[in-house]
């Protein structure tokens, strides 16, 4: 958990980030703090190669953003509707009845479309391909502030638009933040392989950083968290995004705790076949 | 005035298995650089002034894990009744309330959570709390 603002007020991360795991029954230490060490239990064979293996995932959360479970489309789709909605009520229910004929019968109508509205309507269509079809182009490599036809949101849900005047500079959401990399001791030492992996996981665009771990190796080791923010930049009434990367140190724990059975609770012996 | 966003996160699975909250609830807030404390616990001291805009939310550490705020009770003098409210276009609630008074001391205030499912409930007990930006 990130407070992304404050990170990037400070480019400070490590004083604004919060970093928890579900291994705290198991002996993990530091929760919710910047110094979490993850426990993660050894499983090996008595000639100590591996066992099994335990599997780690990272995700980026800016304490600012709405919950994870709101989904970007579902904000966008409501984007969408409204444009739409709006184009309707300016254009297409200015109807009137065209052919006196027809008086009286309210079935008869024609629809009265100014080369303007057709004009409006296919500007606010293509706004809404892009928005579906464009998204983000993000590089973090690129020194380039990254353009975005993604409106900005507010910390309600409500769509602000692109207009820099739109907003105040506190209630809008960032981009959300992206862990870009893992590195340090753990990796070198081959304790843990990240690698980024593709899924439908709304926050970050369907990545997610994600690693094995050699479960056999017990000890404590370092690695490095490599995350980008997103710092918002208004020049001429135009809203960019300026990556920002930063980095973060956390360890884990691969424990040589005494051999049990996680089936019978039986100790250091032989495995209890039947 | 500003917005504060207040967030909850459970760990679900570990609160049901200690039958116990305390320890198994991270509360973050985004104004420690205004003086919030305890950041991540269950006791965050939340730095406010007048007419700030305070904005609750929870989930699940695992995403398909089942929480959700019942109710928040505050003291009245400084804070306004909180109120449910969803994000439009969904069902996902926030709970909002608006600084009346900077509170004078550490004023604590309750938050009531469904969690694992609709009868199961758990609460903070004396916190987290809202403070003075300025005694910070």
């Amino acid at each position: 958990m990130i407070d992304v603002k404050a990170a990037l007020e400070t480019r400070n991360l490590s004083d604004h980030a919060y970093l928890i795991d579900n291994m705290k029954d198991y002996g993990s230490q530091n929760e919710g703090t910047n110094a979490l060490i993850s426990k993660v239990n050894g499983t090996y064979w008595a000639d100590d190669t591996q066992a099994g293996e335990e599997v780690m995932n990272w995700l980026a959360i800016d304490i600012n953003d709405m919950p994870r479970t709101v989904q970007k489309p579902s904000y966008y789709t409501y984007f969408k509707t409204k444009a739409i909605e709006t184009f309707l009520k300016k254009h297409l229910l200015n109807t009137r009845k065209s052919n006196p004929k027809n008086k009286g019968d309210n079935s008869n109508y024609e629809i009265e479309m100014t080369s303007d509205g057709f004009e409006t309507m296919f500007d606010k269509l293509k706004d809404i391909a892009n928005v579906a079809q464009g998204g983000l182009k993000t590089n973090t490599g690129s020194n380039k502030n990254i353009e975005t036809v993604w409106p900005l949101v507010s910390v309600t849900g409500e769509i602000e638009g692109q207009n820099v005047n739109n907003f105040k500079d506190d209630d809008y959401i960032n981009l959300p933040p992206i862990v870009t990399n893992i590195t340090g001791e753990a990796v070198d030492l081959g304790i843990i392989y990240p690698a980024q992996y593709g899924s439908p996981n709304f926050i970050t665009e369907g990545w997610y950083w994600c690693a094995t771990v050699n479960t056999a190796k017990a000890g404590k080791y370092r690695y490095t968290a490599h995350i980008t923010l997103f710092d918002l930049v208004t020049k001429d009434d135009k809203i960019s995004w300026k990556p920002v990367q930063m980095t973060l140190d956390s360890h884990i724990l691969i424990s040589r705790d005494p051999m049990r059975n996680g089936f019978t609770g039986a100790g250091d012996s032989y495995l209890p076949i039947y | 005035m500003s917005y504060i966003n207040i967030k909850a996160l459970v760990d679900v699975v570990a609160v049901l298995s200690n039958d116990r909250l305390e320890g198994n609830v991270y509360i973050l807030d985004t104004n420690k650089l205004k003086g919030s404390s305890k950041e991540g616990t269950m006791y965050l001291e939340t730095a406010v002034t007048k007419d700030d805009i305070i904005l609750w939310s929870t989930y699940g550490l695992e995403v398909e894990s089942y929480v959700k705020i019942c109710n928040i009770q505050v003291d009245e003098t400084y804070l306004s009744k909180p109120e449910e409210k969803y994000y439009e276009g969904t069902n996902i609630q926030y709970w909002t309330s608006i600084v009346k008074e900077t509170p004078i001391e550490n004023t604590p205030y309750s938050i009531h959570f469904e969690v694992g499912n609709t009868t199961t409930f758990f609460s903070t007990n004396n916190g987290p709390s809202v403070k003075s930006v300025i005694n910070s």
